[in-house]
């Protein structure tokens, strides 16, 4: 049996098969190569070992991206949104990498076309145009389900490439120009540009996240991912309803009269909260830089590049906090305050009106040339008579009429939180001389913005506290917590209750017979001051008509102040009519849906001391609508 | 003798267990490698990490099947006549003819290089079925021919019937041509020897190889970067897996510790895998895998040069010759000792066709293994 084996064994050599030995050589061949292999691996470990991970690890270091932060919504007083974000993505081609390898190209605006359903020559001829840039953003706000179907089509395909995704949030305004210089833009670079984006940018904002990649001690990679803290939400005090009708009668106004510039701003006189605010030059939130909703196309396509920029500027301006103008006769109503709270007058005095007065050398005429005879207290209000006004802030003396303008917030700015609000210019205490008390008292040769008016208005009547003007409610994070509130912003008392109280009535009587009579609503108990004030240079005879009008007398809801500069119709442009009509024809749609309902049988009499206009001979009351040279030329000049 | 093809001998062998388990060991090895590699990017972009982990686990299951499935048959079944003297080896050229020209047509790229079919839901690369007909037809021509393989007269069949199904390939798809060459010439010399007649087959296919690296202008490219290679920028993948494989050191840093996979090598589970190896295992892991590599050549030619007849050993032969090709080629571009082309490493890249091919070969060899006749049998 072993001898047999033995056989066996010779016999299988000898049959060894012809390719043993070829094979042997092969597999020799495969084992020098796997020594060499593994030699090839020792040098490389050992002569770029230190390099190459350095390399691995200063490639990694660098890998941070942030993550973008949401930027919070803005609502209006009762929840409704303004303004909110949305993740958008963009589409970003890299035409450097794609031209890097000849191979790339084809691969990279095939797939281009199969899944972003791009045009291949269209491409091709931007990747020409543009082969030194890695970031030209071919599609803004991309589908989603597109991206994806690339993303997973690309993910193992090397000559795949030069596509990037960016997510980004993009700001939407789902009303477009409504209450456009309230809330103002988010330009694009992500910051808030005007209005309310612009104040509240940081608290809108929020933080960008990170994620990145170091090392520890042990080379070992961690990721850190620090997630964005999305922006606080805003609650404004703005109304969509009320901002929405005032803009539609803005809207009407100048279809049908036409201005310069209209103004409009409706308060909570209780707390000087913003309901509305409104003028002219509203502008697509959503496109910021389209002109076509402030000019006509014909002349936009004549503008050239620096000419639109300034348009722009001017149509993003918010002409209630940022334009100045001078106040006119609304601002009698304060100086009638101060007095009355001063005790330099009593309610029960009575003045004596020529057509002028002199003052300090200077023939000063009266709104009325041919004079309003004897007036008491509320009749100088009632008929706007710049006579008893300057012989009113004559007994106040310069001191105290000085420090009740600042008391009433004139001078300086009311701190309302929008950007761009100016201060208004007053003249220095000690320039206030004899003239200029009295060209000051009827509301010339000073400068207000809208919003320092109705700020003060309101605090006459609501009962005599300052309040500061604002916007913004609310600043709650995204989860609705509070993290701060604008609810009491009182800053000071202006004028006693009785003296308010005084005023509200000699007002409600100013719209009931006096100059404002085209401001009254039937049902309702309005009250208000007209102005008109000549705009500089006097002689141009162009004109700045406003109105302050409050409702219901008897226990203030709403103020609207409106402010029209030049008046396109030349019948009407020293007339105050057409700011009283606005405010009436606002105030009826607004006070019910405020709350406040019209009432058919108003019992409501006003007892204040009255003289019988009979008893004036000269008297035309149709002369008070109609404003005269009320400043004699060259006053301007020595006040200046 | 041996060579004579005698169906009367019963089939008295056992599967050759150790190189089994040198199998088993390698799918095992390149499923962890797989996961470790893929996971990052799996989740990234399909938001499932182990997406190709358990398409891989599907492969070795298809795999390990049709192991099993050729194991069971005889190989004397692929050159038996069915009609005349067409054989099913015939029937199998012909199908990958057709396939390889489908692909032509109707194929969809990988990679700028079209070499899939979709079939149903599966898609298939024609050209790793066409290695085992290679690997079988090599086998038969040159076992039933080979009186006449010391002259070209022997060797012009194969010729005649490779060069339009390795034009074919090679033209998309170099790497894998010269695979098949590989297989062929390997088998064709290891019978023959050395001829003066190769210089000459082997000019015209160095001229063939130039045409087409020249038509294609990456492939040039490739091979400027590979001259280049000191001054190559860190975007190629080159570099970024050389980085990986020198930045392992002698002992890796730990199994799934590797930086290089997440986002820097593209492909990193397929071609690339050796790199991770290497990084995440060190020279240590490498050496592993390369000696597992050659453990599993060893039992190949064990069992080829013990083969029942030739048929069954050129087999053996032409699988030995297209592991060892790629997995030699593979790890070579990796380390950048030849220019970059796309071949996965055999058994632990990721991919379905050439798993399930890798494991059809081992089937192959499994049968010729169970057909060696036992000492104390007669072989007579």
């Amino acid at each position: 049996m072993n001898q047999e084996n033995e056989i066996k064994k010779t016999k299988r050599r000898d049959v060894n098969p012809p390719y043993k030995k070829g094979l042997k050589l092969a597999f020799l061949v495969v084992i020098l190569a796997g020594g060499l292999i593994i030699g090839r691996l020792f040098y490389i470990n050992s002569e770029k070992g230190l390099d190459y991970s350095k390399a691995v690890l200063l490639q990694r270091s660098y890998r941070s991206r942030s993550i973008a932060a949401k930027r919070g919504s803005i609502l209006d007083r009762n929840g409704i949104i303004l303004a909110r974000s949305e993740k958008k993505y963009n589409v970003i081609i890299d035409p450097r990498q794609i031209l890097e390898k000849d191979y790339y190209l084809e691969p990279s605006i095939d797939a281009m076309v199969k899944y972003l359903g791009y045009d291949a020559d269209e491409i091709r001829t931007l990747i020409y145009d543009n082969p030194d840039s890695s970031y030209v953003v071919y599609e803004k706000d991309a589908d989603y389900s597109k991206i994806s179907a690339y993303k997973k089509y690309q993910a193992d395909k090397l000559r795949v490439t030069g596509v990037w995704f960016e997510e980004e949030f993009s700001r939407i305004y789902p009303y477009s120009t409504l209450a456009s210089h309230v809330l103002g833009f988010v330009n694009r670079e992500g910051m808030g540009s005007y209005g309310l984006e612009q104040y509240y940018n940081d608290e809108l904002s929020g933080t960008a996240g990170l994620s990145y990649t170091y090392f520890d001690s042990d080379l070992k990679q961690k990721k850190i991912v620090e997630n964005a803290v999305d922006g606080y939400e805003l609650v404004t005090t703005i109304d969509y309803n009320v901002e929405r009708i005032v803009e539609e009668k803005v809207k009407d106004f100048l279809d049908t009269t036409g201005a310069k510039n209209i103004g409009v701003i409706v308060m909570d006189p209780n707390d000087a909260s913003i309901l509305a605010m409104a003028s002219n030059r509203e502008y697509n939130l959503n496109d910021p830089r389209d002109l076509s909703t402030c000019y006509p196309t014909s002349e936009i396509m004549f503008m050239s590049e620096s000419d639109k920029l300034e348009k722009m500027y001017g149509m993003w301006k918010n002409f209630c906090i940022s334009d100045t103008y001078e106040p006119g006769s609304t601002f009698k109503t304060m100086t009638v305050a101060a007095a009355l709270d001063e005790n330099a007058i009593d309610t029960d005095d009575t003045f004596y009106c020529a057509g002028y007065s002199e003052v300090g050398g200077w023939r000063i005429g009266c709104n009325n040339k041919y004079g309003h005879g004897t007036l008491s207290l509320s009749q100088a209000l009632m008929k706007s008579c710049n006579c008893a006004l300057m012989e009113i802030a004559a007994k106040l003396g310069k001191d105290s009429f000085y420090r009740y303008q600042s008391k009433f917030g004139f001078g300086a700015k009311t701190g309302i939180d929008l950007p761009g609000e100016s201060s208004g210019i007053l003249i220095p205490l000690k320039n206030l001389n004899e003239t200029e008390l009295a060209t000051s008292s009827f509301g010339t040769t000073f400068n207000v913005t809208m919003i320092q008016i109705a700020a003060a208005y309101a605090s006459i009547i609501n009962g005599g506290t300052y309040y500061q003007p604002h916007v913004v409610r609310e600043i709650r994070r995204s989860d609705k917590t509070v993290v701060s509130n604008y609810n009491d912003m009182g800053v000071r008392q202006t004028i006693s209750e009785g003296t308010a109280s005084f005023i509200k009535n000699a007002l409600f009587l100013t719209v009931e017979s006096g100059t404002a009579t085209p401001a009254k609503v039937e049902g309702y108990l309005i009250g208000g001051k007209t102005g008109t004030a000549q705009k500089r240079p006097r002689e141009e005879k162009r004109f700045v008509v406003s109105f302050a009008g409050f409702a219901p007398v008897t226990d203030p809801k709403v103020l609207v102040y409106i402010v029209i500069d030049e008046v396109a119709d030349p019948e009407l442009s020293a007339s105050s009519s057409p700011a009283t009509k606005l405010c009436a024809a606002i105030m009826k749609e607004i006070l019910p849906y405020l709350g406040v309902y019209p009432d058919g049988d108003i019992d409501y009499h006003v007892d204040l001391t009255m003289i019988d206009d009979s008893e004036n001979e000269n008297y035309d009351p149709f002369e008070d609508e109609k404003n005269t040279d009320v400043l004699p030329e060259g006053i301007d000049d020595e006040i200046e | 003798m041996i060579m004579k093809n005698t169906r009367v001998r019963k089939v008295v062998g056992s599967y050759d267990i150790s190189l089994l388990l040198i199998v088993a060991l390698l799918c095992a090895f390149g499923t962890v490698m797989v996961f470790s590699t893929s996971y990052y990017n799996a989740d990234r972009f399909y938001s499932e990490s182990t997406k190709y982990y358990s398409l891989q686990i599907r492969n070795i299951i298809f795999g390990g099947a049709s192991m099993i499935m050729v194991s069971l048959i005889d190989y004397h079944l692929y050159s038996k006549r069915i009609w005349r003297s067409i054989n099913l080896l015939y029937v199998l050229y012909v199908l990958c003819m057709v396939l390889q020209i489908l692909v032509v047509f109707i194929g969809y790229s990988s990679n700028g290089a079209a070499r899939w079919l979709n079939i149903g839901p599966v898609g298939f690369q024609p050209s790793e079925l066409t290695k085992i007909c290679i690997i079988l037809m090599s086998a038969y021509l040159i076992s039933t021919r080979v009186k006449y393989m010391k002259t070209l007269v022997g060797i012009t069949p194969m010729l005649i019937l490779f060069t339009p199904l390795v034009m074919l390939v090679a033209y998309f798809d170099l790497s894998t041509g010269i695979v098949l060459l590989a297989i062929m010439f390997v088998v064709a010399l290891v019978v023959t020897g050395f001829r003066k007649y190769y210089l000459g087959i082997f000019g015209v296919m160095l001229a063939g190889g130039l045409v087409l690296i020249l038509y294609k202008g990456y492939r040039m490219e490739r091979i400027i970067d590979w001259l280049n290679s000191d001054t190559l920028d860190t975007g190629s993948q080159t570099i970024q897996g050389l980085y990986a494989i020198a930045s392992g050191g002698i002992g890796g840093k730990g199994l799934g510790e590797g930086i290089q996979k997440l986002g820097k090598i593209q492909e990193v589970h397929t071609d690339m895998i050796f790199t991770v190896v290497c990084e995440e295992l060190g020279i240590i892991g490498a050496i592993t895998v390369i000696t597992l590599f050659l453990l599993l050549l060893w039992r190949i030619y064990v069992v080829a040069v013990n083969a029942r007849d030739m048929f069954g050993g050129l087999i053996c032969v032409g699988v030995f010759a297209h592991i060892a090709t790629q997995f030699i080629l593979n790890i070579m571009v990796v380390t950048n000792m030849i220019p970059a082309t796309g071949i996965p490493l055999p058994f632990i890249s990721y991919g379905g066709t050439s798993l399930v091919v890798l494991m059809a070969e081992m089937g192959l060899v499994l049968n010729v293994s169970k057909q060696i006749p036992k000492e104390g049998v007669s072989d007579a």
